[in-house]
């Protein structure tokens, strides 16, 4: 590094300025500091006492997160998912029959469809499937529901209890083109899914 | 006045060791606040910091305490720029401009005080760590966070500027 660092013409005017002294500090200050420095409990107290605080607000947070944790643990249902679907259809039975033919989940599905109002085979979606997720599989199934409304709250013989949506289907026309002239039209009518309500 | 560490190893040691030295390193926090009130805080506050944690530290104690005087000071002058302007004003009142040298209130101190103070913050800062500070080049470069030319020019700049001045002053004072 190359620095200059010789001021030797400059050496009068730093002789000039040592001359002069700086003023002390006032008795007063190291009345203060003597007053902090002689009180050794107090100062232990004082410096331990934001570890304390840190240490109880980390207690804190991590208790509250375990809490959380045991509080989503407890309430996870892990039975294996129940059929994926149950269709319930008073107002056409015959296009449900079909859709309930077609698509595997729905063919463990009983064949005589109960009415609506029945909890009797209560074969709900996968746990947690919500509404959304209910109407990509029926779209899946190359059919757009035209509304979604919920209905009342039913409790199964089991205990549990289940949101009921019925979703309205009319006749997919984009769909038509794909498939084979044989094949059936898409169906429309009324269709039921019970989603599984958890309550705590 | 350099100082080991094995000298400051006695807890009881402060106050000789703050006699002696309290006064160059109260000029030291004057070079970051605005009034002496305020540096006697900086100072206090930095002080009992560096003898409670920083005196069993290597290097020279000098050194660190110039350090923790500054981190005082310039958190001093946040909390200050933080206040209201009426508490400001009052701050102003009460510091009134005292001298940083003594025998206090003499001519050549008040002419040498104002030579100082009429330098840029920066070349004030260095004249005061290099010659009451008693701190190296090094140190000081590392204190203000810049570079050993740069702490050389501003205090090669700053003497020039202070041999002007004090030699114009005198040559008015006769």
């Amino acid at each position: 590094m190359n620095v200059d660092t010789d001021f030797s013409e400059l050496r009068d005017v730093e002789n000039a300025l040592r001359r002069f002294s700086p003023r002390p500090p006032d008795a007063r200050c190291a009345d203060r500091i003597a007053a902090a420095l002689d009180a050794p409990a107090q100062h232990a107290a004082a410096a331990n006492i934001i570890p304390f605080r840190r240490a109880f607000a980390w207690g804190a947070g991590i208790l509250a997160a375990a809490a959380c944790a045991a509080v989503i643990v407890a309430n996870r249902d892990f039975s294996p998912p129940p059929a994926a679907t149950f269709s319930a259809n008073s107002a056409a039975p015959a296009n449900s029959a079909t859709l309930a033919a077609a698509a595997p989940a729905a063919a463990a599905a009983p064949a005589e469809l109960p009415d609506e109002n029945s909890l009797a085979p209560l074969a709900p979606i996968a746990p947690g499937t919500s509404a959304a997720v209910a109407a990509a599989i029926a779209q899946q199934r190359r059919r757009v529901p035209s509304s979604i409304e919920p209905l009342g709250l039913r409790r199964a013989p089991d205990g549990r209890f289940y949101q009921p949506y019925r979703f309205r289907y009319q006749n997919n026309a984009n769909a038509a083109p794909t498939r084979a002239p044989a094949a059936p039209a898409p169906a429309a009518g009324d269709e039921i899914y019970f989603v599984k309500i958890d309550l705590i | 006045m350099q100082t080991d560490t094995q000298t400051l190893r006695d807890e009881r040691d402060w106050k000789q060791w703050f006699a002696e030295n309290g006064a160059r390193f109260l000029l030291c926090a004057r070079q970051w606040t605005r009034t002496k009130a305020d540096a006697e805080d900086v100072l206090q506050e930095a002080f009992i910091r560096f003898w409670r944690h920083q005196r069993h530290l290597p290097g020279d104690p000098a050194a660190l305490l110039v350090t923790s005087i500054r981190r005082s000071a310039l958190d001093h002058v946040r909390r200050e720029t933080r206040r209201t302007t009426r508490e400001q004003a009052s701050v102003l009142l009460d510091g009134e401009p005292v001298s940083w040298f003594e025998p206090a209130d003499s001519a050549e101190d008040q002419m040498l005080q104002d030579a100082l103070e009429a330098l840029p913050d920066a070349q004030r800062q260095v004249v005061a760590l290099k010659i009451w500070g008693e701190l190296t080049f090094e140190e000081i470069a590392r204190q203000l966070e810049t570079s050993l030319n740069t702490v050389a020019s501003r205090y090669r700049y700053a003497l020039t500027k202070l041999r002007e001045t004090l030699t114009t002053a005198y040559s008015h004072e006769r």
